[in-house]
């Protein structure tokens, strides 16, 4: 089986409109590279006619391949798909929508040739509603960035390229592509990013809202706890129990020390301490369910920690 | 005799309108099939009569085996069993008592032959009692609210499953029951047939209320698993979070007592609610961080997708339109050696 230079994933959901607008742009934008390339659609349970406008496509210099999945799952999940069918080298993913551009992708690939195992694209001139969409992004972005550590300015664009060898390992599920920068680097992986342009949306409906912000936010927590703690979750649940310890001593104390006919107050100290313990058995039940997983989080999630091929 | 292509798994319980009487249902209802088929009669526990008529039947029909469980495992164990015993490509399960017309059957595996994964019978309900009408109103009420599905009745058992399929979707304990929530959950093609009531379809069933209240626990776990499976973060923390802001609104509103008051607090039972509910969130806070982590260490066994199916196109040539163009290249891709 040959490998292609380039695949260019594309994960879509309801947007019969915009893929016969699409594939001719990534057609145009990606032939003239002179290589050979494959553009994968993954519909994701669309419930309109995107399929049907898929089945239409006639490429001309593309190889394409079109995956329809069994239900509705998600952005990451569909880009998990499209980097399985995937054989390129180099893989671009992008949103479905038309808000990226398709003429990016060949200095993408180009930048990531050029040294790094991942470019994300940054959309410095967003095209969206400043207070629903642009703000919240802005705010998410910078506390992402103060969590994770990584410099990049947009971790939201789906506009991003990948060296193969990241592609192969990674471990993705739920809404994880948001932290792809994140954990990639904790692999050692090369990153860069480069200023992409964007355009307003067209046809169909977004579908991101205010909403998510919660979502990101525990998803933020998860990961970071991950990252730092997989290996060692005791250790994680005994500075968590600290909490609750620390408290309810110093209750205790206060109720003890104080007399001032504080025995509510010593209840709540001895709450506090004991719900402390209980996050300690947490943290040895956390052990027994990892039992057998010595290795690190970055190597589970990527597994070539080897770096770029 | 060669491998049959078809499996007819009938986990054999306490409740049961006979075992001969319901071979000759799906006799009936197989026996324009064109399929060869078998019939797996597994008993589930320690059923003494039961075993003995099963063996009985199956000494006289090549086509009937007989499993039997030392104890009580559940339908779900019954049906893995079953899976486990043939190696036929698609199977059917029928309950050890009457449920619907044996034509249904023949639907069901036409079902499957059209491109289901899994096709199960939907009891019309017309002729039933209208005690069991309600609770499968009820129950079907709690399961369309819970989940995102549209089935009307997925609780008859009778159901033709392609061997992938049960392979797939977990069955153990209580999840038999919702096996088509299931496997529609995991992206597979689910189809609901019809079907009209058999004459012989018990009466009403009451059940112990214990039975209730499991069942609807069965029906919280598996909301929880379809929405939170992958980031049981977002269950806990929410949960946990509101449970925490409460307890501190109320903590702070007595420190501020306390402090800007004068007021002393040291014994006020809303102190120790408060504290409460603080500890309580963050503990549940912690739980779900402990599914996180184990979440994320099971991840790689499960794709999160399902790909139902995948076309690829290979660019077209150019038409040789001009027989006079030069010898540059006809953009004719060259063909890549698999």
């Amino acid at each position: 089986m040959g490998t292609l230079a380039l695949s260019v994933v594309v994960p879509l959901h309801n947007e019969e409109e915009n893929v016969p607008l699409l594939f001719p742009a990534l057609e145009e934008a990606c032939g003239p590279m002179g290589v050979e390339y494959e553009v994968i659609f993954v519909d994701d349970g669309s419930t309109d006619g995107t399929w049907d406008a898929l089945q239409r496509l006639q490429p001309g210099s593309s190889r394409l391949v079109c995956a329809r999945l069994g239900r509705n799952s998600g952005q990451t999940p569909a880009m998990a798909a499209g980097f399985e069918l995937s054989r390129g080298d180099i893989v671009v993913t992008m949103d479905g929508d038309l808000q990226n551009d398709p003429k990016d992708i060949p200095e993408l690939v180009q930048q990531c040739a050029e040294g790094s195992d991942l470019v994300c694209g940054w959309r410095r001139d967003r095209q969206d509603k400043l207070w629903t969409r642009k703000i919240p992004s802005k705010c998410a972005n910078w506390l992402i960035r103060k969590v994770t550590g990584v410099h990049i300015h947009d971790y939201g664009c789906s506009l991003k390229a990948f060296r193969r060898g990241l592609v192969d390992s990674m471990r993705l599920y739920s809404d994880m592509h948001r932290f792809l920068p994140f954990v990639a680097q904790r692999a050692g992986a090369r990153i860069s990013e480069r200023v992409v342009r964007h355009h307003a949306r067209r046809y169909g409906v977004t579908k991101y809202g205010l909403g998510r912000t919660w979502k990101v936010l525990f998803d933020l927590v998860s990961l970071k706890m991950l990252v730092h703690y997989f290996r060692r979750p005791l250790l994680w649940f005994a500075l968590l129990a600290l909490f609750p310890l620390v408290l309810g001593t110093a209750v205790l104390w206060a109720a003890l020390a104080g007399g001032t006919g504080g025995t509510v107050l010593f209840g709540a100290g001895m709450v506090l301490i004991s719900m402390g313990f209980f996050v300690l058995l947490l943290g040895l039940l956390s052990d027994l369910a990892l039992r057998g997983e010595w290795r690190e989080f970055e190597q589970l999630l990527v597994q070539d920690a080897g770096g770029p091929a | 005799m060669s491998a049959p292509e078809l499996s007819v798994v009938v986990p054999v319980s306490k409740r049961c309108d006979g075992l001969a009487e319901i071979l000759a249902l799906l006799h009936e209802g197989l026996k324009d099939s064109g399929r060869s088929y078998e019939v797996v009669l597994v008993v589930d526990g320690d059923l003494h009569d039961r075993l003995a008529q099963a063996q009985a039947l199956a000494e006289v029909d090549e086509r009937i085996r007989v499993l039997s469980f030392a104890r009580q495992f559940g339908e779900g164990a019954a049906l893995r069993a079953g899976l486990m015993a043939s190696r036929a490509p698609i199977l059917l399960t029928h309950p050890a008592y009457f449920q619907v017309q044996p034509a249904v059957l023949g639907e069901l595996l036409q079902a499957i032959d059209d491109g289901a994964d899994v096709a199960f019978a939907s009891r019309s309900s017309e002729r039933d009692s209208a005690f069991n009408r309600l609770q499968r109103w009820v129950f079907n009420f709690f399961l369309r609210r819970a989940l995102w599905v549209r089935f009307r009745d997925i609780s008859s058992g009778v159901r033709a499953l392609k061997r992938e399929a049960l392979e797939d979707v977990a069955v153990h304990g209580p999840f038999h029951r919702v096996l088509p929530v299931l496997a529609a959950m995991k992206g597979l093609t689910v189809r609901e047939v019809p079907a009209a009531l058999h004459p012989q379809a018990g009466g009403a069933r009451i059940y112990r209320p214990s039975v209730y209240v499991k069942r609807f626990l069965d029906l919280v776990n598996v909301f929880f698993l379809a929405r939170f499976t992958y980031k049981p973060l977002r269950f806990f923390g929410l949960v946990g979070g509101l449970i925490f802001g409460v307890g501190l609104l109320i903590c702070l509103y007595l420190t501020a007592l306390k402090v800007f008051g004068g007021e002393a607090i040291g014994d006020r039972p809303l102190l120790l609610m408060g504290v409460l509910l603080v500890a309580v969130g963050f503990q549940t806070l912690a739980i779900g961080l402990l599914g996180e982590l184990i979440t994320f260490a099971h991840a790689a066994k499960h794709k999160p997708y399902t790909i139902r199916e995948v076309v690829r196109k290979q660019p077209e040539p150019a038409p040789k339109a001009r027989e006079d163009s030069a010898a540059d290249a006809d953009s004719k891709p060259e063909p890549t050696p698999k």
